[in-house]
């Protein structure tokens, strides 16, 4: 270091280096992240470059790495020559440096390797955070020593920014690696306090370190006065009044307290102030100069063009953030790619762009050449700006039409099949930018050896004589040194986090671990995981399944029609730290527990485009043991805990699944009558069974799809035209198109046959048709006519113990006498179907959707027709020999075993004794579909209940 | 103002030209070389921060409990 300078340029060289490797090398991660949208076998079936571990890379990178670094160079640059006295410290520099890049090194290798925390952008292990700590506490005691030291009569406003953002994100780092994983906020009080802190990061780092370099750099790289110190007084007050107030907008409609979401909105909204208030100081700055800038060359110019384009898009992103929180607007964008725009608007396009001008202005000082090259800079420039704003208007557009078609209904894969090429797009137009940043890199890299020796930095005196403050008439309370750190880093900050994060943990309404039952409309408990859960758990979050699906649904959009019920509070109480997410690029999960059989989840992990053929969810191989020899491969202990945890979601609430969708469903039309019609519905529905049956039942529909092997009960072989579920009379009947569209928008129950409610009626119509086309049953024989119906007798005491004395005669020779699936002949291997398999009788008395139970249901109308007529290609023969009231007798009886085990399960789950006998009410109401009795939960509401969205195809 | 056209004077041009603290109402930060101007809050701009924080009263008040 010269003595005569207050700038150690060896220091601020060494910080700069590796500012320009890790600002090439991040976001270089982010372009691999992008291929995996579109191409998701990209990198496939390695357990490090999987998705949800690199994508923390990516965005921990930029932040950090990028970013941070590269402030960090610059703060050690101008934070001297602000204060006219030599960095405190400085000595500290180079081991600061090694510390920091042995967090990001190491810090990725952890994401990589899945050592993982579950906390957006917190998500390393704690030495990893105790590192990083270590530095920003080395870093605040540099600038505070500089300050404190300083010689300069007046405290600039870059210096407010610098000071703050070290002393906010101090206190920040404390929220996210202390509290939130180890502290006692749990499920949507997690979340609360995790929308701030995700915010913080954002919010209270990167903008004021951000606007901390614009503001020292741009007044000298534009060779002008700073516009107007009075607005740089609003706008570094008004932001630390208000943005540590925003971040729980991350979690609109979320079970959060609906006052913190409101406060939220309301001061994102305000956020304009200082957004706008900056702006007008920038562009103000530039008055009179942009003639000189936008035409001229060299390292200043090239500079003062950054830091404005990064204003341009600091502009659009910060007022598109706040538009974006409000209620209405978050309906559509959230979860999509429209906040991906966004994120990337501030980040790349402001912060990113803004230490890149101060690169430009600083390189050159420190190695005493211009710059190398204008054109490279120029190609940088370019590059970015078309790169960029490509990307930005690319995501916007994505993020308006995947909104507006999930909001219209359309299928959640279907919404994401049409993001496909955009997201091709995006990955050619972010390899721009980080081609454009390698140039930058090889231009200052050129700049060192290059043109002739220039006298470095400019010279600043360490023997400044020191002027007082108090002798400073101008300067304001406002902008010294403790009411900046005291007022607006601790108090500003502090008084934030209680409003927002600590009274809502205080209310005892946050805090409750029970949950209104969905069946019932009545208070049960929930219980915590097992130890298999949360293992399970922890596989989730080690490879990132949350950074692509979230766990609550909101009361808007649809969502419950798609999902299952509004999410409670209660029911994340023991999610610690929360998964909500805040990205879907695959479906929400918080209901997904009996969605799917086991072997699906199992078939799913393995190879997820094998079963949904548009899915672009990445391989999972290493969650299987793929030494065994014999049979398909099978779940590590991992992978099974994952599927536990996966089938326990959503599932507190209740038996909800039960009445929904309806058996009774009734959409699919006959074929049509002209040859072009028929085709063109035979069409449709070929190309419905290649995206999301052929999977499972192969693409010749002889059940021998490539997620076959994994599956028991195997895929229909529609080649044989044997059904097991139809409405027809005699063995092995074929079935009416009306009975498959049932099966097909019902799904089986505990199979790998999920519900097919989520496509159209006209698309489920279609599938049903062209599936017939693989037998020749449906040219050779006519549909016989469905059993009639007869009305229903009296479900009384005495039809049911009638119904039991049938059972005990009929019926437990295989479900056992108490319809336990453990009659004599149910033993393993014993029963076996037409095809070959074995087989297991059904038990009766399992909830929706649980493995071994009912496939379609205990409606009434369905269960008579199934007795009536036995389960086609199966040991269940159709009992027609019973009359018609001893086979509603049989119904009743079990209809009355899974009522029995309903109730008993909410017994279990806490249901007060007094309630007992509503909740059996409900229960059989539930059974009969009678509404008025279940006092459905309304649908905007948080408690919805299953039945109050199959009304359109309940009877 | 002729813009330097030799490397050095590209890189060494004095941080601020012309050099004009001393115009009335502009403050020069010595060692970093800054000026800033005292300058003032546009008009539009303290109505525009009235309307939002009206704005948001209003908000408040009618979300606090329901969406």
């Amino acid at each position: 270091m010269d003595e005569t300078e207050s700038v150690h340029s060896p220091l601020v060289r060494a910080w700069a280096q590796w500012a320009l490797v890790w600002l090439t090398f991040f976001p270089l991660v982010g372009v691999l992240v992008s291929i995996q949208f579109h191409n998701p076998e990209f990198l496939g079936g390695i357990s490090w470059f999987t998705f949800g571990r690199l994508r923390p890379v990516h965005t921990n990178g930029v932040i950090f790495g990028s970013f941070t670094t590269a402030f960090i160079a610059l703060l050690y640059y101008f934070l001297p020559r602000l204060c006219g006295t030599p960095l405190y410290k400085a000595e500290w520099g180079r081991g600061l440096l090694w510390m920091w890049n042995a967090f990001l090194v190491l810090g990725s290798l952890s994401l990589l390797t899945g050592y993982v925390i579950g906390v957006e952008n917190a998500e390393f292990e704690w030495p990893l955070n105790l590192l990083r700590y270590l530095v920003f506490v080395g870093l605040t005691v540099q600038v505070l020593g500089t300050i404190i030291r300083r010689r300069a009569a007046r405290f600039y406003v870059s210096l407010w920014y610098a000071l703050a953002a070290a002393i906010w994100t101090l206190l920040n780092l404390v929220i996210g690696n202390v509290l939130l994983p180890y502290g006692p906020l749990a499920g949507a009080n997690n979340a609360a306090m995790h929308g701030l802190y995700i915010h913080y990061v954002v919010g209270l780092w990167m903008t004021p370190a951000g606007l901390a370099t614009i503001y020292y750099f741009l007044p000298l790289a534009a060779k002008n006065a700073l516009y107007s110190h009075k607005l740089s007084l609003l706008g570094f007050w008004t932001l630390a009044l208000f943005y540590p107030l925003v971040g729980t907008h991350h979690y609109l409609y979320s079970p959060i307290p609906h006052w913190t979401q409101t406060v939220s909105i309301v001061h994102s909204m305000w956020m304009i102030i200082p957004v706008v208030t900056v702006i007008v100081n920038f562009f103000g700055t530039m008055l009179g100069r942009w003639g000189t800038v936008l035409g001229g060359g060299g390292g200043d110019n090239y500079a003062a063009k950054f830091l404005m384009i990064g204003v341009f898009y600091y502009l659009v992103g910060s007022v598109q953030g706040s538009i974006e929180s409000l209620y209405r607007f978050q309906q559509l964008t959230h979860f999509n790619d429209f906040v991906i725009g966004h994120a990337h608007l501030t980040v790349f396009g402001a912060m990113i762009l803004w230490v890149v001008g101060g690169l430009y202005y600083v390189w050159p000082r420190l190695v005493g050449r211009p710059l190398w090259s204008d054109r490279l800079a120029s190609w940088h420039l370019w590059l970015t700006v078309t790169g960029f704003s490509a990307m930005i208007l690319g995501l916007t557009a994505q993020g308006f039409i995947q909104g507006s078609m999930l909001e219209h209904g359309a299928d959640f894969v279907d919404s994401v099949k049409a993001m496909q090429p955009w997201w091709v797009a995006r990955t050619v137009v972010g390899a721009m930018m980080d081609l454009a940043l390698g140039l930058m890199a090889y231009n200052l890299y050129k700049t060192v050896g290059a043109g002739e020796p220039v006298e470095a930095t400019q010279a600043v005196p360490m023997q400044t004589p020191r002027q007082p403050i108090a002798m400073v008439p101008s300067s304001s309370w406002l902008e010294n040194p403790s009411t900046v750190g005291v007022l607006a880093g601790i108090g500003f900050f502090s008084v934030a986090v209680f409003i927002l994060g600590i009274i809502p943990w205080l209310q005892p309404a946050t805090r409750v671990t029970t949950v209104v039952d969905a069946v019932t409309d009545l208070t049960v408990r929930v219980e915590d995981y097992t130890p298999l859960e949360q293992r399970g758990r922890q596989m989730y979050i080690r490879d990132g399944c949350w950074h692509c699906h979230s766990q609550y649904i909101r009361p808007v959009t649809g969502e419950s029609l798609r999902w299952g019920p509004v999410s409670q509070i209660g029911e994340s109480a023991y999610d610690r730290p929360h998964l909500f997410s805040t990205r879907r690029i695959g479906p929400d999960l918080t209901r997904v527990g009996r969605k799917y059989g086991n072997d699906w989840h199992v078939a799913h992990l393995w190879n997820p485009s094998e079963v949904v053929y548009d899915s672009i969810m990445p391989r999972f191989p290493w969650l299987f043991d793929t030494g065994v020899q014999a049979g398909p491969p099978q779940l590590t202990e991992d992978g099974k805990a994952l599927v536990a945890y996966l089938q326990r979601l959503g599932t507190a609430i209740g038996d909800w699944r039960s009445g929904s969708p309806s058996t009774r469903t009734s959409g699919a039309a006959s074929l049509p009558g002209t040859p072009q019609a028929r085709e063109e519905v035979l069409s449709l529905g070929k190309e419905v069974y290649a995206r999301r049956c052929a999977g499972c039942h192969g693409a010749k529909g002889d059940g021998k799809g490539p997620s076959a092997k994994f599956l028991t009960p195997k895929p229909r072989d529609f080649t044989t035209g044997v059904f097991k579920f139809r409405s027809t009379a005699g063995k092995d009947s074929l079935p009416t198109d009306a009975d498959l569209y049932a099966t097909l928008s019902h799904g089986l129950w505990g199979t790998s046959m999920p519900s097919m409610q989520e496509i159209s009626d006209r698309q489920r119509g279609a599938v049903v048709q062209y599936l017939k086309t693989f037998s020749d049953r449906w040219r050779q024989e006519s549909v016989g006519i469905p059993i009639s119906v007869p009305s229903e007798v009296p479900r009384t005491a005495a039809s049911i113990e009638k119904g039991k004395v049938l059972f005990q005669t009929n019926c437990a020779l295989c479900h056992g006498e108490q319809g336990g699936a453990d009659g004599p002949l149910a033993g393993p291997g014993m029963l076996m179907d037409d095809w070959g398999e074995p087989i297991r009788p059904a038990h009766l008395s399992l909830p929706a959707g649980a493995p071994g139970g009912v496939k379609l249901g205990h409606d009434g109308t369905h269960l008579f027709q199934t007795i009536a007529g036995g389960i086609g290609g199966t040991p269940m023969p159709p009992f027609d020999g019973l009359k018609a009231e001893e086979v509603w007798d049989l119904v009743h009886y079990v209809q009355s075993l899974r009522a029995m085990a309903h109730e008993a399960e909410l017994v279990t789950a806490g249901l007060q004794e007094r309630d007992r006998e509503t909740a059996r009410e409900r229960i059989w109401a539930a059974i009969s579909g009678r509404e008025d009795v279940r006092k459905p939960m309304t649908a905007g509401g948080p408690r919805q209940s299953a039945a109050s969205h199959v009304g359109t195809q309940s009877p | 103002m002729n813009e330097p056209s030799t490397p050095k004077d590209r890189l060494i041009v004095p941080e601020l030209v012309p050099k004009t603290g001393d115009e009335p109402g502009t403050y020069v930060y010595e060692p970093a070389g800054i000026r800033e101007r005292s300058g003032s809050v546009p008009a539009w701009l303290k109505l525009i921060a009235l309307g939002l924080i009206l704005w948001g009263i209003y908000y408040t008040i009618r979300f606090w409990s329901s969406y």
